[in-house]
């Protein structure tokens, strides 16, 4: 219960009146492929303010990471930028020539990953690779940017700074790795923080200590966070809103707490019943999602998750649904003909249960 | 480290035994007779013959032979040139620095070029510049040397006048020789023009001799660059903000080095054990030359003393090339 009035205190203290930190307007990208143009993001629209950590979630091939990539400029061949716009601190980094967008990565915008062990470069220390980036960014002479190194090796919470820096990354257990990944993100004291993943390739236990870090430096440095996950219970502890994207496309945006009360597309309820709870172990077969997300490119008419949904009409599948804000609260948008209801709601024993 | 040195010191042992064994054996199985050859044409006595055969020891069982051999290269002994009569060992330490030299102007010329050749195939990959360095490199590495060379010096020798046919300096000069090295001992001679002359004279043989390293070590650099561009660090370099030139030379090159080193390196013993071919077309006063003709005179000693002496030349390399493995590979420096 505790975590669950955290969330609802974390929420009512951000988006009052939201000067935007990063919008992301209708971001599409392609993947080419035998000559044929494959989509894996289409039309994606998020934002984050300042201080605010939103969780992306969806399955593997949403498209969530593709998004994320898109707005650090790191989409490479085979995939194409093919429109859309990143806002962030006021410019649109895409239209950005690619010098002056390296200027803001790194810096005022860095990004950690999923895997923390092949995202180091094996053949520097980590001392040479965290001095690396403040050589880049900072104005700070040898012996400043050590000392800088060590205040971050501290920060990220490990024990013995001095010995780190020497350290190599083989020499550095999983956790380890991504402690230092984050010391690297964090060096300039950026306003967003990407993390894609980056809990998922480590143990539960470290698992949780790296979230803890992730959210006291985002409270600490009133950081934005971009929190990519496909792991729900996760979203539950440290994210403020939550944006849930299903093949390539956002479905439904939505404050935590109000997703977990109420969710408003069949695909975001569907996920929330996958959630092993603590009634899951009485004889019940845990939740799953029938048939299987679309394969990249055999993207038809009508909405995406129609074959799949427990609540289509015929009009899902000839019509394709927008992201529409609610009417009620303009601050949750969902992109279904027929959003739930409280009066088809089922779902608040399972929010209890999951946070419990 | 020590350890992992230590180890590969101890297996040179048993690598040299076998050395000896193996030259001493097949230098012997080979059809044609030391003494008849140096004899010529004239012919030889009988007991000219028998007189020879017990002066160099040829008479002896042929273990009782293998024994003594043993014995005098354990000794440091590599014995004398049948045809001769000079010490193998010094007639070696004066043909090497010839070879040596040539070898290495051809693997610096091959590295200063296949690096950034493989490097850009890489980056520029499936485009027509990756086509066309692949094809270049293809076509090095089939192209029968002697034909290459053959080539070269038709149309720049014979045909265009602009580069020497053959050996290391013109007979103009008089160079003393004290390092062997054509181009360190025109300079101690304080001889600019036979400075250049010696330069002249080494870029068709280093030309040719680098062919076929060159074309190696470009597909051994794209293919590597190619399979480290993959990886997650990169991504990370990009995300830190480093320019495209950083992310690449600095980040990818230092890993893509390591497969590289070891064809640098093997490459490199190679050239040095002399390159036959080059040094006969260019009449290259190296080991090269001297091997194919002792192996010609059927010289036992030369040819079992020669081949010993590159294949601890190749010992060395190898050597080098596991040292400067551990300097740019950090998870081997760590071993316990």
């Amino acid at each position: 219960m505790s975590n669950e009035s955290s969330v609802m205190s974390r929420q009512s203290s951000v988006r009052k009146n939201p000067p935007f930190l990063l919008k992301v307007k209708n971001l599409s990208v392609d993947f080419r492929s035998h000559g044929k143009s494959i989509s894996a993001v289409e039309s994606v629209n998020y934002d984050a303010c300042a201080g605010e950590t939103v969780a992306v979630v969806g399955e593997s091939g949403s498209g969530k990471s593709v998004t994320a990539l898109a707005i650090m400029g790191l989409i490479r061949k085979p995939g194409i930028l093919r429109s859309g716009m990143v806002k962030f601190d006021g410019k649109d980094l895409l239209a950005l020539s690619s010098r002056q967008r390296r200027k803001y990565m790194g810096r005022n915008l860095s990004m950690i990953f999923q895997e923390p062990a092949t995202s180091l470069n094996p053949s520097f220390s980590i001392g040479q690779q965290i001095t690396e980036v403040l050589k880049l960014h900072e104005n700070l002479n040898h012996a400043q940017r050590h000392n800088r190194a060590l205040d971050l090796i501290n920060e990220v919470g490990i024990s013995d700074p001095v010995k780190c820096l020497k350290l190599w990354p083989h020499q550095l257990s999983g956790g380890m790795n991504q402690r230092v990944m984050i010391a690297m993100a964090i060096s300039c004291n950026p306003s967003l923080l990407i993390a894609d993943e980056p809990t998922t390739a480590l143990d539960v236990t470290v698992q949780a200590q790296i979230l803890d870090l992730l959210r006291s430096l985002q409270q600490k440095n009133n950081m934005g966070m971009i929190f990519i996950t496909h792991d729900l219970s996760v979203v539950s502890n440290i994210a403020h809103r939550v944006v849930v994207m299903y093949a390539g496309q956002v479905v439904e945006n939505c404050p935590t707490t109000e997703l977990f009360q109420q969710p408003q597309h069949p695909y975001t309820e569907a996920l929330l019943k996958s959630l092993p709870t603590k009634n899951s172990y009485k004889n019940k077969r845990l939740y799953s999602i029938k048939g299987s997300p679309p394969k990249a490119g055999e993207r038809l008419s009508g909405c995406r998750f129609y074959s799949r949904c427990n609540y289509a009409k015929n009009n899902c599948r000839e019509e394709s649904p927008k992201l529409i804000n609610d009417l009620q609260s303009n601050y949750r948008a969902v992109r279904c003909f027929y959003p739930l209801t409280n009066a088809t709601n089922h779902m608040l024993d399972l929010f209890d249960d999951s946070l419990a | 480290m020590p350890q992992h040195l230590l180890h590969r010191l101890l297996l040179v042992i048993p690598t040299f035994f076998g050395i000896v064994a193996l030259t001493f054996l097949l230098i012997r199985l080979a059809p044609g007779d030391p003494i008849l050859l140096i004899a010529g044409e004239h012919g030889v006595s009988a007991e000219r013959y028998a007189e020879l055969q017990q002066q160099f020891g040829f008479d002896q069982p042929l273990f009782i032979q293998f024994a003594d051999y043993l014995w005098q290269v354990l000794n440091g002994n590599l014995g004398r040139s049948v045809v001769t009569q000079t010490p193998v060992l010094e007639e070696f330490s004066n043909l090497f620095p010839a070879t040596l030299e040539l070898a290495l102007i051809a693997i610096i010329l091959a590295v200063l070029i296949a690096i950034p050749a493989g490097v850009l195939a890489a980056v520029k990959r499936n485009t027509i510049i990756d086509h066309s360095i692949t094809a270049v490199s293809l076509v090095g590495y089939s192209m029968p040397i002697f034909w290459w060379a053959l080539l070269l010096i038709l149309l720049f020798s014979v045909n265009l006048g602009w580069m020497p046919v053959a050996g290391r300096l013109n007979f103009i000069y008089d160079i003393e020789s004290v390092t062997g090295f054509m181009l360190i001992d025109t300079l101690i001679a304080g001889d600019k023009d036979a400075f250049f002359d010696a330069v002249h004279h080494l870029i068709l043989p280093a030309i040719v001799l680098a062919t076929i390293p060159l074309a190696v070590i470009t597909r051994m650099t794209r293919s590597a660059m190619l399979e480290v561009l993959k990886q997650d660090y990169i991504r990370t370099a990009r995300a830190k903000g480093l320019s495209e030139f950083s992310v690449i030379f600095k980040h990818a090159l230092r890993n893509a080095l390591i497969p590289v080193i070891t064809v640098i390196g093997l490459q490199t013993s190679i050239l040095m054990t002399g390159a036959i071919l080059t040094e006969t077309i260019f009449s290259w006063p190296g080991i090269g030359k001297w091997l194919l003709e002792a192996v010609y005179r059927r010289d036992y000693p030369v040819v079992q003393g020669g081949v010993l002496l590159i294949a601890g030349l190749v010992i060395l390399v190898n050597t080098v090339v596991d040292l400067l493995y551990v300097l740019i590979n950090p998870s081997l420096r760590q071993q316990k």
